[in-house]
C-alpha cells in the first residue's frame, strides 16, 4: 500500500498509459496486413479470377535450362532477384536483349498453357542458338531503360536490342527505388537538402538501424510498412480516379519535361548501341482500336514521328505494331476506381496477341540480318 | 538525434519517466546531460565545440554583469558567437565571394580546399547565447550563476537544433522552478508531439516527393502554372516541416512541464508581411526585430536626412532582411530571398488593399513565389523559374503530372479551412468532454500509426541545415 502511495509510481503509471498508445499503434502496423489479407481472402472467392497472369516465373522450370530468360519482375519479389546473377555470359551464343514493360510478359485472361511473347520468342531463338535476355518492369520509362541498358552492356555482350516505345512511359520520369536497389545504386534522398543526418558517425542512424532490424526480426516490420504504404497509395489512386472520373480511356497528355528527359535517354541508348555496334529494333507497341485511344491524336502522331526521326538518325529500324493485335484479342482488367469491378485494358492482350507480336519480332530479326 | 525516429520516441519517454521520478533540484543535471547525449547522437566531435561555446559564454556573462567595462565584454561575447557561426557556416561562402572579386581583378585566388561540416543547431544556439548576453547587458534579466542552469537554457534538447529561439527571461525560471506533474499538460504535450510527427512523416515528406520531382527538372521546360504549383507545394512542405519540428519541441517541453512560446500560427492566413511574420517562425522574427532591426532603427533614426533618396528606415529594413536571408543559408539565393521580403514589406506599406480577401489572395501568391528562391539550387535556376511567369507562351501548357496539381490544390484548400475546423473541434471538445476523449484517443492512435508507417531514417528536417 505504501508503494502505491508513492508519487513517482503513480506518475510512471500515467506515463506508461501514454506509452501504450504508441505500442498499440505499433502492433496495429504489424498486424494490419494480416487483417486486410484475411478480409480480402474472404471477399476474393466471390470475385472473378484475376484477368492477368505474370508469366515469367512460372515458366522458368518449363523452359529448357539453356535458355536464360532473366530478370523479369514479379510484383512481390523485386528484391530477391539480382540482375547480375541472372546475366551469364555465354560467349559462343549471340545475345538479344529485350527491355520493356509489363506488356512483354502479362497475358490477359490466360489459359493453362498460354505463354507470353518473350517466352515464345526465347524458345524459337534458342533453336537457332541465340540467347534472349529480357528485362521487363511495369511502367518502365526510357530513362530507366537507359540505366538498365548501360548496366547490362557492362556485364554481357549484347548483339541486338529490342525496345518497345510506349507513349505512356514518356510521361514517367526518374529511376524508381526498386530499380536502384536491383542495380545497387544509391538510394535517392527524399529531399534534395543537404542531409546532415547522413553522416557516417551518426549514432542516431546506427541506433535507429538496430531498432528497425529488431522490429524486422520480431515482426517483419519492413514488409508490413511497405505493403500498407502500397495499399494506401492504391486507395488514393483509386479515389482520385473515382473523383475525377479518370478511366483507361481518359486522354493522357504529353508532359513536356518528362518527354524531353525520356527522349534524351532514348538518344543515349541509340548512341551507345551505335558505338558498340549493337543493332536496335524498336517498335511502336500494339494498341487496341475498338475504342478511341487514350492519347491526344496530335501528340501521339508527334511522338511516333519523333521516334521515327530518332531511329532514322542512327540508321536503326523502327516498326509499327499498333494494329497487329485484333480487337477481340484484348481484354479487361481489375478496375482502378471505386464502384466497378473491371475496366478495359489498353496495355495487355490475350495469348494470340503474344503469338502475333512474337512472330512479327522474329520476322523482323531475320530481315534485320541478324 | 532527429525527432522523427524511434530512437527519439524511446529517448523521450525514458527521459520523462526519469525526470518526473527525480527530485526537482536534480532535474537540471538530467536536462543538461541528456541534452548533451541528444546532441552527441548526431556528432560526438562537435560536442566539444558546443561545450567550449557554453563555457565561454558562461564565463563572459559574469564579466558583462559585474565588470566596469561591460561594453567591451558584450562586444567580445557577440563577436565570439558570430565568429564561430561565421567559420562553420559562412567561411566557404566568403572565400567564394572573395575569389570572384579577385578573379574579376585578375588576381590570385585563395586556395581553400577544406571541407567544413556545419554543426547542427549552430545558428540557433549562438543566437540564443547572444540574446542572453544582450539581455543581461541591458539588465532585462539577472545573471545566472549556475553553469548547469545556464547551459540547460542554451542546449535544452527540444529546441537545441532548430528552435524556437528562446529568451532567457521566458525559460530559465521554468527550468529551476518546482514543478508538479500535471496529467492534462503531459497529455497535451504528447498530442503536440504526435501532431508534429504526422506533419513531418506523412505530410511534409510526401509533399517533398512532388517538390523534388518538379525542381529536378530543367526549369526551361516548366510552364508558368508549374512554377506557381511548385511554389505552393514547397511553401506547404517547408511549413509542415518546420511547424512539425516546433510542435514536437513544444510538446516535448510540455511533457516536462515547461511552456515554450508558439512558433507558428497559421501563417498563410495573412494579408500582409507584417501579419505573416507575426505568425511564421515567430521566435526568429522577434529576435531579429529586437536585436537587429530596432537597434539599427534607433541608431539611424538620429539621421533625419535620406541617404541617396533612400530613407534610413528603409536602409535598416533592407539590411535586416538581407541578414535574415543570409542566416538561413550561406548562399546568394537566401540573401535574395531576404531582399524579396524587404520589397514585399515596402510594397504592402505603400499599397493598402480595400478588401482583406483581396489582400490575402495577392499576398499568399507573392509569399509562395518567394519560396522559389529558397528551394532553387542556384540563382540561375530561380531566375529561369521566374522568367517562365512572364512569358505568354508558358501559360498555355502544363508540364507536371496531373497528381501534382491535384495535391497542391487539395493541400491549399485543406489548409485554408483548417483554422475553422480547429475552432469547431475546440468548441466541441469544450462542450462534450467525455465523448470527445474517446474520439481524441482514437485519432491519436491513428496519427501515430500513420507516422510509424512513413517514418524514414534518412529524413531530416529542412531547418537542420540552417
Amino acid at each position: 500500500m505504501s508503494f502505491l502511495k508513492n508519487k513517482s509510481y503513480k506518475i510512471i503509471k500515467q506515463i506508461t498509459a501514454y506509452v501504450c498508445l504508441f505500442i498499440i499503434a505499433f502492433f496495429l502496423v504489424v498486424f494490419s496486413p494480416s487483417f486486410i489479407k484475411f478480409f480480402e481472402n474472404e471477399k476474393q472467392s466471390k470475385l472473378l479470377t484475376p484477368a492477368l497472369r505474370n508469366d515469367m516465373f512460372q515458366d522458368l522450370s518449363y523452359i529448357d535450362k539453356n535458355i536464360k530468360v532473366v530478370c523479369n519482375q514479379k510484383d512481390n519479389e523485386r528484391d530477391k532477384i539480382s540482375i547480375k546473377s541472372c546475366l551469364k555470359f555465354q560467349s559462343e551464343k549471340k545475345n538479344i536483349l529485350w527491355i520493356g514493360n509489363s506488356q512483354l510478359y502479362t497475358i490477359n485472361q490466360p489459359n493453362k498453357d498460354d505463354r507470353s511473347q518473350v517466352i515464345i520468342s526465347a524458345k524459337n531463338l534458342h533453336k537457332k542458338n541465340i540467347n534472349l535476355k529480357v528485362l521487363a518492369y511495369p511502367n518502365i520509362n526510357l530513362y530507366e531503360m537507359n540505366v538498365l541498358y548501360k548496366f547490362v552492356n557492362s556485364n554481357i555482350k549484347v548483339d541486338t536490342l529490342i525496345i518497345p516505345l510506349f507513349f505512356d512511359d514518356t510521361r514517367e520520369r526518374g529511376v524508381r527505388s526498386d530499380i536502384r536497389k536491383l542495380l545497387g545504386l544509391e538510394e535517392k534522398k527524399i529531399n534534395n537538402f543537404k542531409n546532415i543526418n547522413n553522416e557516417k558517425k551518426n549514432l542516431n542512424n546506427q541506433l535507429e538501424e538496430k531498432i528497425l532490424n529488431s522490429f524486422q526480426k520480431c515482426c517483419n516490420w519492413r514488409q508490413a510498412t511497405e505493403s500498407l504504404k502500397v495499399r494506401i497509395s492504391v486507395f488514393f489512386y483509386n479515389l482520385r480516379n473515382f473523383v475525377f472520373n479518370i478511366k483507361p480511356s481518359s486522354v493522357r497528355r504529353l508532359i513536356l519535361s518528362s518527354y524531353k528527359e525520356n527522349t534524351h535517354a532514348l538518344e543515349k541508348i541509340l548512341l551507345l548501341s551505335k558505338r558498340n555496334k549493337i543493332k536496335v529494333l524498336g517498335y511502336i507497341p500494339p494498341i487496341r482500336n475498338d475504342v478511341p485511344i487514350p492519347y491526344n491524336s496530335k501528340e501521339y502522331n508527334y511522338f511516333k514521328n519523333d521516334m521515327q526521326q530518332k531511329f532514322k538518325k542512327y540508321s536503326f529500324k523502327l516498326i509499327n505494331l499498333e494494329k497487329i493485335v485484333p480487337n477481340n484479342e484484348w481484354g479487361s482488367k481489375e478496375s482502378t476506381s471505386f464502384g466497378k469491378k473491371e475496366e478495359i485494358d489498353f496495355m495487355h492482350f490475350k495469348f494470340k496477341g503474344h503469338q502475333l507480336v512474337s512472330k512479327k519480332i522474329l520476322e523482323e530479326l531475320k530481315i534485320y540480318d541478324f | 538525434m532527429i525527432f522523427n525516429s524511434f530512437t527519439f520516441i524511446i529517448f523521450l519517454f525514458i527521459f520523462t519517466i526519469i525526470y518526473w521520478s527525480l527530485d526537482n533540484n536534480k532535474n537540471i543535471y538530467l536536462i543538461f546531460f541528456s541534452s548533451l547525449i541528444f546532441y552527441g547522437f548526431w556528432r560526438l566531435d562537435f560536442l566539444i565545440l558546443l561545450i567550449i561555446s557554453l563555457v565561454f559564454n558562461f564565463i563572459i556573462s559574469f564579466k558583462i554583469n559585474n565588470s566596469f567595462f561591460k561594453k567591451k565584454y558584450i562586444f567580445i561575447s557577440v563577436f565570439f558567437n558570430l565568429f564561430i557561426l561565421f567559420v562553420f557556416k559562412y567561411l566557404i561562402f566568403f572565400v567564394e565571394i572573395s575569389n570572384s572579386i579577385l578573379n574579376f581583378f585578375k588576381l590570385d585566388v585563395i586556395n581553400f580546399n577544406y571541407k567544413i561540416i556545419l554543426p547542427i543547431g549552430i545558428s540557433f544556439y549562438t543566437f540564443q547565447a547572444i540574446s542572453y548576453a544582450i539581455d543581461l547587458y541591458k539588465k532585462k534579466i539577472k545573471l545566472e550563476k549556475n553553469f548547469f542552469v545556464f547551459s540547460s537554457y542554451i542546449i535544452f534538447f527540444p529546441q537545441l537544433v532548430a528552435g524556437p529561439i528562446l529568451r532567457a527571461g521566458d525559460v530559465i525560471y521554468q527550468l529551476v522552478s518546482k514543478k508538479k506533474f500535471n496529467n492534462n499538460v503531459y497529455y497535451l504535450g504528447i498530442q503536440r508531439v504526435c501532431i508534429g510527427l504526422f506533419l513531418k512523416c506523412f505530410l511534409s515528406n510526401n509533399l517533398s516527393i512532388f517538390v523534388d520531382n518538379g525542381f529536378n527538372q530543367n526549369p526551361s521546360y516548366l510552364s508558368a502554372i508549374d512554377v506557381m504549383t511548385l511554389s505552393y507545394l514547397f511553401g506547404f512542405q517547408i511549413y509542415f516541416d518546420f511547424a512539425a519540428y516546433s510542435h514536437i519541441a513544444i510538446g516535448s517541453a510540455l511533457m516536462l512541464g515547461i511552456y515554450f512560446p508558439e512558433n507558428f500560427n497559421f501563417p498563410y492566413h495573412s494579408c500582409n508581411p507584417k501579419e505573416f511574420w507575426k505568425k511564421w517562425h515567430i521566435s526568429l522574427s522577434t529576435w531579429v526585430r529586437d536585436y537587429i532591426y530596432i537597434p539599427f532603427q534607433k541608431k539611424f533614426g538620429l539621421f533625419k536626412d535620406n541617404l541617396l533618396f533612400i530613407s534610413y528606415s528603409s536602409l535598416s529594413l533592407f539590411f535586416t532582411w538581407s541578414l535574415m536571408g543570409l542566416w538561413h543559408g550561406a548562399s546568394w539565393n537566401f540573401v535574395l530571398w531576404g531582399i524579396y521580403h524587404f520589397f514585399l514589406i515596402i510594397f504592402f506599406r505603400k499599397i493598402k488593399f480595400k478588401y482583406n480577401f483581396l489582400s490575402l489572395i495577392i499576398f499568399i501568391q507573392l509569399i509562395m513565389l518567394s519560396w522559389i528562391l529558397f528551394r532553387s539550387p542556384n540563382i540561375s535556376f530561380a531566375v529561369q523559374m521566374y522568367e517562365n511567369l512572364f512569358s505568354t507562351h508558358k501559360w498555355t501548357y502544363l508540364s507536371l503530372r496531373e497528381n501534382t496539381y491535384i495535391i497542391a490544390f487539395i493541400t491549399l484548400l485543406s489548409y485554408m479551412v483548417m483554422p475553422y475546423i480547429h475552432n469547431k473541434i475546440k468548441n466541441y471538445k469544450y462542450r462534450k468532454k467525455k465523448k470527445f476523449l474517446f474520439l481524441e484517443i482514437f485519432f491519436l492512435i491513428f496519427i501515430i500509426y500513420i507516422s510509424f508507417l512513413y517514418m524514414n531514417k534518412l529524413d531530416q528536417f529542412i531547418y537542420f541545415q540552417f
